[in-house]
C-alpha cells in the first residue's frame, strides 16, 4: 500500500490506520514503535508530526462503563429516533421482619407499557438458600443483577463453606448497581435469615440501601406502604406476617393499575424457607369453558398452496456423490 | 426507639414502629492484597454530572445549568431539578437524594453529630427514619448530605481505608486524616459526585474537631457547620447563639432545637433527629422520636391520627 500521496491525504490515512489501531491495541500509539521501514528523514518528519498529533486524542478509560453509546442514543433520539421499550414491571414488591424470620410479597403481573405482557410471572428471585430478592423496574435487569449475585454467593459458599450472609448479598448488589449509575433499572427487596439474624433491606437502581423492619418498592409501593404504616408492628408471628404482607401486595394488585394478577410469597426462618407461590389468587379467571377449547383438524380452509425450494438442487455429474 | 410514635408534624400522619439496625459493610480482599488510592477506581467510566441525570432524554437536564458550588442553595436548586426529570412513571425510581439537615458543633471536650432522618426520591419519602450519621472508625462520623448513593459509597470506601490505616499504625486514625480521604475521593471525582459531608470526631492529639467537606471537594475545620437543605434556614441562627466552650448537654440541646426548626421550615428535611456525641470517653448515640421535639412556630401538637382531631371537636382539622 501507498501511503506516501500528498501530505494531507498522508495524514488522514495514517490517522485512519491509528484510530483502527488505537481500539485494538492501546499501546501502539508510541511513536517510536511506529516508525517502519527506511522512509526519507523528511517523510519520517511528517509522520513523526501526524502521530504526535494522533497522540493527544484521549485513551479509552480501561474498565468501568462506557457511556459512549449513551451519548450515541441520545443523538439519535434527537434526530428523531424511537427506541423500543423494555419490559418493565410495573410492580408491587414488599418485606417485613417478623419475630422469627422475614417474610417477602410480590404480584405477577408483568407488562410492556400498557399491555399485560405476563399475568403469572415470578417477581421473587433465589439468591441463596436463605436469601431471596423481590425484584422491581426492568425485568431483565432485575432478573440478570439477582443470577449474578447468587452465582456469586454460590462461588462464595464453595470457597468458604460458611452460609452466605444478607450483608455480603447487599454490598455485591449495591456496588454492580453503583458502578452502572442507575442505568441497571433495579429496586430491589433483599431479605433473608444469616447467622447474625434476619435481615431487610431496599437496593435503589443507583446503588443507596436502607436497612428497615418493614419495606416496599415499585410502581404499587405507595399503596403498599399505606397498609404497612397503618398495621405493622414489632414481633408478629407467621401468620400474622404472611397475612399484613398479603394485604400489601393486594393494595397493590387491586390500587395501582401497573401490578395485578396474584399474590406470592416467601417465609424466611433460620434452617428453613417456604416459597409460597400463588399464596392468593384473588384475580381468577372469570369464564372458562367447562369443556375447554379443542377443534378439529380441517376447520381452516386452505385456499391456496405454493412450494418455494430454499436451497437450489445440486446434481453431481461426474464422480462418486460419497466423495462430497 | 421500639413502638415509639411519630404523628402530625405539619399535616402528615405518622405511626412509626420503626427500629434501628446496625449495619456490616463487608469487603472482600484477597490474602496480601493492599488497597491503595489507585484501586480506588469505583467511579473510572462515569460521566460528568451534565449528562447523568437522563443521558438518553434529548431535553437539557436542569441539573446542567445548576452551578456547582458549595452553597447549599445550590445543591437545593439542583436537586429541585432533578428530582422532576429523574423521576419516572414509577415514583421510586429516581436517584436517592437526602434533602437534609446535618449539623455537627464543637463543645468543651468533645463533638456532637445531629441530623434528621428523612430520604426522599423526588416527592416520595423514601426512608422515614434513616441513618445520616455513619460510622467510619471508633472516634470518627460522618454526616452525609446529597445523593445516597454516593455518599454511601464514599463512606464504604473510607471506613474500608480507615481500617488498613489503622492496622499499619497500630493506633486510631485522627479526625484530619478522615477529613482528608473524604475530601480526597470528594474533590477527585467532584464532577461525578453529590455529596456534602461533615466529619467529626475526637483525636489524642488534637480532641474534638468538626471539618465540613462540602460539595466542591474542600476541606474547612470549623468550630461549628452545618449543611443539607435545611442548612439556609439555619446559617444565622447559628452565627446568632453558638458559643465556644459549652458544655456536653448544652450541645446536645443546642443541635437538637436546630435540627427540631430546621425541619419545621425545610420540607425536604423530617422524621426524628439523631446525634452522636464523641469524646475523650467514647462515643454516645441519642434518639429524639418527632412527637417529641419542640415545636416551634404554627406547629400543632402531635396526633396519632386524623381522627383523634376530628374526635376533638374541630371539624376541619386543618384550618388553624
Amino acid at each position: 500500500m501507498d501511503f506516501f500521496g500528498d501530505e494531507e491525504e498522508y495524514n488522514t490515512n495514517v490517522l485512519a490506520i491509528i484510530q483502527r489501531n488505537h481500539e485494538l491495541v492501546p499501546g501502539a500509539l508510541c511513536p517510536a514503535a511506529s516508525a517502519t521501514s527506511s522512509p526519507s528523514p523528511r517523510r519520517r518528519h511528517r509522520r513523526r508530526r501526524s502521530i504526535s498529533m494522533a497522540g493527544a486524542m484521549d485513551l479509552p478509560a480501561k474498565g468501568g462503563f462506557s457511556f459512549d453509546l449513551c451519548r450515541r442514543n441520545a443523538m439519535l433520539a434527537e434526530k428523531g429516533l424511537k427506541m423500543p421499550g423494555f419490559r418493565k414491571t410495573g410492580t408491587t414488591i414488599v418485606g417485613l421482619v417478623f419475630q422469627d424470620g422475614v417474610v417477602l410479597g410480590a404480584d405477577t403481573r408483568a407488562t410492556e407499557g400498557p399491555i399485560v405482557a405476563d399475568k403469572n410471572c415470578e417477581k421473587i428471585h433465589y439468591m441463596a438458600p436463605n436469601i431471596y430478592c423481590c425484584g422491581a423496574g426492568t425485568a431483565a435487569d432485575t432478573e440478570a443483577v439477582t443470577d449474578m449475585v447468587s452465582s456469586q454467593l454460590q462461588l462464595h459458599r464453595y470457597a468458604t463453606g460458611r452460609e452466605s450472609r444478607v450483608v455480603t448479598a447487599l454490598t455485591l448488589l449495591k456496588s454492580h448497581l453503583f458502578s452502572y449509575q442507575g442505568h441497571v433499572s433495579a429496586a430491589l427487596v433483599l431479605g433473608g435469615v444469616d447467622v447474625t439474624g434476619p435481615h431487610l433491606h431496599t437496593v435503589y437502581p443507583h446503588g443507596s440501601t436502607d436497612t428497615l423492619p418493614f419495606a416496599t418498592m415499585g410502581s404499587g409501593s405507595l399503596a403498599a406502604m399505606s397498609v404497612f404504616e397503618s398495621k405493622y408492628k414489632e414481633g408478629l408471628t407467621r401468620e400474622e406476617g404472611i397475612q399484613l404482607v398479603s394485604d400489601a401486595i393486594c393494595a397493590g394488585i387491586f390500587n395501582d393499575l401497573g401490578s395485578g394478577s396474584n399474590v406470592d410469597v416467601c417465609v424466611i426462618t433460620k434452617g428453613k424457607t417456604e416459597y409460597l407461590r400463588n399464596h392468593q389468587l384473588p384475580n381468577p379467571r372469570t369464564y372458562v369453558s367447562s369443556k375447554g377449547y379443542s377443534f378439529t383438524k380441517g376447520q381452516t380452509e386452505v385456499l391456496s398452496t405454493k412450494i418455494t425450494q430454499l436451497e437450489p438442487k445440486v446434481e453431481v455429474a461426474e464422480g462418486d456423490a460419497m466423495e462430497e | 426507639m421500639e413502638g415509639c410514635s411519630v404523628p402530625i408534624r405539619k399535616t402528615r400522619v405518622y405511626t412509626d414502629h420503626l427500629r434501628e439496625n446496625l449495619r456490616t459493610i463487608v469487603i472482600f480482599t484477597r490474602p496480601g492484597q493492599v488497597a491503595t488510592s489507585a484501586s480506588c477506581s469505583f467511579l473510572r467510566g462515569r460521566p460528568p454530572l451534565a449528562s447523568r441525570v437522563s443521558p438518553v432524554a434529548s431535553r437539557q437536564s436542569p441539573l446542567a445549568a445548576a452551578p456547582l458550588g458549595f452553597s447549599a442553595t445550590d445543591m437545593d436548586a439542583a436537586l429541585m431539578g432533578s428530582s422532576s426529570v429523574a423521576m419516572g412513571d414509577i415514583p421510586t425510581t429516581g436517584e436517592h437524594r437526602m434533602g437534609t439537615t446535618i449539623v455537627g458543633v464543637c463543645y468543651d471536650g468533645g463533638v456532637v453529630l445531629a441530623a434528621d432522618s428523612r430520604t426522599s426520591t423526588g416527592m416520595y419519602v423514601a426512608n422515614r427514619a434513616s441513618d445520616k450519621i455513619t460510622q467510619l472508625t471508633d472516634n470518627v462520623y460522618v454526616c452525609r448530605s446529597g445523593s445516597a448513593a454516593d455518599t454511601q459509597v464514599i463512606s464504604d470506601y473510607v471506613r474500608y481505608f480507615l481500617h488498613q490505616h489503622t492496622i499499619q499504625l497500630a493506633q486510631p486514625a485522627t479526625v484530619k486524616v478522615t477529613a482528608n480521604l473524604i475530601r480526597l475521593l470528594a474533590y477527585q471525582n467532584k464532577n461525578m459526585l453529590q455529596a456534602g459531608m461533615i466529619v467529626g470526631g475526637w483525636d489524642k492529639y488534637e480532641g474534638g474537631q468538626i471539618f465540613s467537606v462540602p460539595l466542591g471537594g474542600t476541606i474547612l475545620r470549623q468550630p461549628f457547620a452545618i449543611g443539607g437543605s435545611g442548612s439556609s434556614y439555619l446559617y444565622g441562627l447559628l452565627d446568632h447563639e453558638w458559643k465556644e466552650g459549652m458544655s456536653q448537654e448544652e450541645a446536645e440541646k443546642f443541635v437538637v432545637k436546630v435540627v427540631s426548626l430546621a425541619i419545621a421550615r425545610d420540607g425536604a428535611s423530617g422524621g426524628v433527629v439523631r446525634t452522636v456525641t464523641i469524646n475523650a470517653d467514647g462515643v454516645s448515640r441519642k434518639f429524639y422520636p418527632g412527637d417529641k421535639l419542640p415545636l416551634w412556630h404554627e406547629e400543632i401538637e402531635p396526633q396519632n391520627s386524623l381522627l383523634d382531631i376530628l374526635a376533638a371537636g374541630n371539624p376541619e382539622p386543618m384550618v388553624q
